[in-house]
């Protein structure tokens, strides 16, 4: 069983998004974050073994105060590459073509998914791993 | 805008584009400075020419004079030499045995001393009747002695010794008297007592017969004051054959001098150097004229300078003169040429920097219309859309509040949950489009007017008095000006600002907000101090940027649209907004108005 870190500033699409994993039967747990700083935290818990590394992130782009890409930095310096187990995915209701651009060259992200994240799409993606 | 029209430029400017085009052109001075500058040149090469010219006129005169006086000075040496003959006579009693006069010759070394002369001789005067008697005495010595040739003179003057004896055999024994030019000038000295030459003739003794004279000096046998008493006791003579050529020789040998000459008497040719071979193609441009009046002669001394003679004389100097004058007034010219070409070139090029500049001010003035129009026609799309949406959301926003009512009891949680979801993004939808409504609104034209800050913030808290009831804020505001701004948009700043005072506030303590105003000498600076929670430095600027928000909307609910309004308002009116700020200790936002409002702006 897969288990999944949701990074997203808004309740009501983490709230949809976990129905919509939770409903594929492929995920054991779907955890949650609000804030960038909030996902870092979980993720440095889980190398020091008080958490279990999540096997994919979902990446929200428009997160207030530290957003995905400063993310995707703090990631880069806090945990090492041997430790990098997750899988990240951008998931955004950004329609810029830049942010799809940059995130499909940016060497830890894995994949782009527009919001909303439905059942169908995340199965798609699970079966890629 | 303002807009410069290139057809009303400045006069100002016109006139110096026409002085700088007069400039570009030669003009009188231009030409005054090259004529004189050719005069110039003209008279140095003048005078420069002619002071030469009279420079080798004087050394050719100088050098002419020194032929005459070397040959007159020479012709003493001579004359002394004949003298010393006469002397030697006297102290022989009067007349002179061969043997004598050949001691007395010796002595003289003629050959080294008086190179001109081909010997030293004595002549007695022999009168018709004596002249056995005179034959028979020179026999005595020389047996074949003989007068010849004969004349019909009623006297004989017989040349009766002449030393040295080789090479002038031809002349012993010749009478003198025999032919007019010897004769007159031995009488000529007879009757004169002085030393005389005779006119050019050919010597006896001359195998060459080149010309030659004889010169003479008289000796007596008793007083000679008067001319009866010199001819009443005249003797003789004592003579020297000159040939001419051979008086040349010395000092005056031609090899020595750049000067050449003929020496003329009574138009007969004495000596001439014209006819050598050397530099005979040579034509001479000097000639100079000399009289020497010599023992009875005037001879006529023509002179002319051999090609060695312009050696000392650097006769190109004028021309060089002339020359480099020439070469200067050409470089002066092409000088003026070159220069009034650039003073063209660049005066063209100020032209066509100044159309391209145009050009460019044209085509920025196209691109700023160009964008002026884009933005307000976003603007209006924004505004438009806005307020569009808000119909069919509210709709939303009507039926969603319906369904939250009768769903409330139902047993499943996710229904719950996805009614109270829509609710709260038609809330937040609701309030966004407002906020991009006010945005989109702002930079409709601004009405200035004098607006008295004070009421403008009154104004504002009471329409905040809830919330600051709420959060139970306490608000200080300082005595603030009376500004020019526009008063819709200043309301809507001093609004977004206490509001965020308001909303930024923390749990801890009591929410406490200043408001005041500082003046320099250009601008207001407003500022709104809170005790909130705080901003860190590398978020001071990204929070004006539309949509950008620091917190969660489940946290503060906000748009995002609120200091980015602030910016746009501080900038319509020509001053500009920031902050200072401690996280967990406050922050107090600033913004500047200038004083006199550029409505242009």
């Amino acid at each position: 069983m897969l288990s999944v870190l949701l990074i997203d500033d808004s309740d009501a699409d983490n709230y949809f998004h976990t129905y919509s994993i939770e409903k594929s039967e492929l995920c054991g747990t779907v955890e949650s974050c609000t804030s960038s700083l909030s996902a870092l935290d979980r993720l440095i818990d889980a190398t020091e073994g008080r958490a279990a590394m999540p096997d994919i992130i979902f990446l929200d782009i428009n997160i207030p105060s530290v957003d995905g890409w400063e993310f995707l930095e703090h990631y880069k310096r806090c945990i090492s590459v041997e430790q990098r187990k997750s899988k990240i995915f951008m998931l955004s209701t950004s329609v810029n073509p830049q942010d799809r651009a940059r995130a499909e060259t940016h060497p830890l992200i894995s994949g782009y998914i527009s919001k909303p994240l439905t059942t169908e799409k995340f199965i798609q993606n699970a079966a890629l791993l | 805008m303002p807009v410069d029209d290139n057809n009303n430029a400045d006069p100002d400017l016109l006139a110096e584009e026409k002085a700088l085009e007069r400039a570009g052109r030669l003009h009188w001075f231009h030409w005054l400075v090259l004529a004189f500058s050719l005069v110039l040149t003209l008279s140095v090469w003048q005078y420069s020419s002619r002071q030469l010219q009279e420079k080798m006129d004087n050394r050719f005169t100088q050098q002419g004079e020194q032929i005459a006086a070397l040959v007159k000075e020479r012709l003493q040496k001579y004359e002394d030499a004949l003298w010393s003959g006469v002397a030697a006579i006297h102290s022989h009693g009067g007349d002179i045995s061969f043997a004598d006069w050949q001691t007395f010759a010796e002595a003289l070394h003629i050959g080294e001393k008086y190179p001109g002369i081909n010997g030293i001789g004595v002549i007695h005067q022999v009168a018709p009747q004596q002249r056995q008697q005179y034959l028979a005495l020179q026999r005595t010595e020389r047996p074949d002695f003989q007068i010849h040739p004969s004349h019909d003179q009623n006297v004989l003057l017989p040349i009766s010794y002449i030393i040295p004896v080789k090479g002038n055999a031809a002349a012993v024994g010749l009478d003198v008297a025999h032919e007019n030019n010897r004769l007159t000038a031995a009488l000529k000295s007879r009757d004169s007592a002085t030393a005389q030459i005779t006119g050019p003739i050919i010597l006896v003794q001359d195998s060459q017969k080149k010309p030659g004279f004889l010169f003479y000096a008289p000796y007596y046998s008793g007083p000679a004051t008067s001319v009866e008493e010199r001819r009443e006791a005249f003797s003789g003579l004592v003579y020297a054959p000159f040939v001419v050529e051979k008086l040349m020789r010395g000092t005056l040998q031609k090899s020595r001098r750049n000067i050449h000459f003929r020496i003329l008497d009574q138009q007969q040719t004495l000596y001439d150097e014209s006819a050598d071979s050397e530099n005979k193609s040579y034509q001479p441009r000097l000639s100079g004229r000399h009289t020497l009046s010599l023992y009875g002669r005037d001879w006529v001394l023509e002179t002319w300078e051999s090609k060695a003679f312009w050696a000392d004389f650097s006769e190109s100097q004028p021309q060089l003169i002339l020359i480099c004058g020439i070469v200067l007034d050409i470089m002066l010219l092409s000088l003026f040429l070159l220069l009034s070409r650039a003073q063209r070139r660049s005066l063209s090029f100020a032209k066509r920097m100044v159309a391209r500049a145009t050009k460019r001010t044209d085509e920025l003035r196209d691109t700023v219309k160009l964008l002026e129009r884009s933005n307000q026609e976003l603007e209006q799309f924004a505004f438009i859309a806005s307020h569009d949406l808000q119909e069919p959301l509210r709709s939303v926003s009507n039926f969603s509040g319906m369904l939250k009512e009768s769903l409330a009891d139902n047993e499943k949680e996710h229904v719950r949950s996805a009614v109270f979801f829509i609710s709260e993004a038609t809330n937040r939808m609701q309030n966004l489009l407002t906020g991009l409504m006010d945005y989109s609104r702002i930079s409709q034209e601004i009405e200035w007017e004098s607006i008295d800050c004070d009421d403008v913030v009154d104004g504002v808290l009471a329409d905040l008095s809830e919330l600051i009831r709420e959060k139970n804020a306490k608000v200080v505001v300082s005595p603030l000006p009376v500004i020019v701004a526009g008063r819709s948009q200043l309301r809507q700043l001093f609004q977004n600002l206490i509001a965020n005072a308001l909303k930024f506030s923390r749990e801890d303590s009591t929410c406490k907000i200043e408001i005041a105003a500082k003046q320099s000498s250009s601008n207001w600076t407003f500022s709104i101090r809170d005790n909130g929670i705080g901003i860190s430095p590398e978020n001071f600027e990204r929070i004006f940027f539309i949509f950008r928000r620091l917190h969660r909307n489940e946290e503060i609910p906000g748009s995002g649209i609120g200091l980015s309004s602030c910016r746009k308002i501080t900038t319509l009116f020509g001053g500009d907004i920031w902050l200072d700020s401690t996280v967990g200790e406050g922050s107090c936002f600033y913004f500047t108005i200038p004083k006199a409002i550029n409505k242009g702006a």
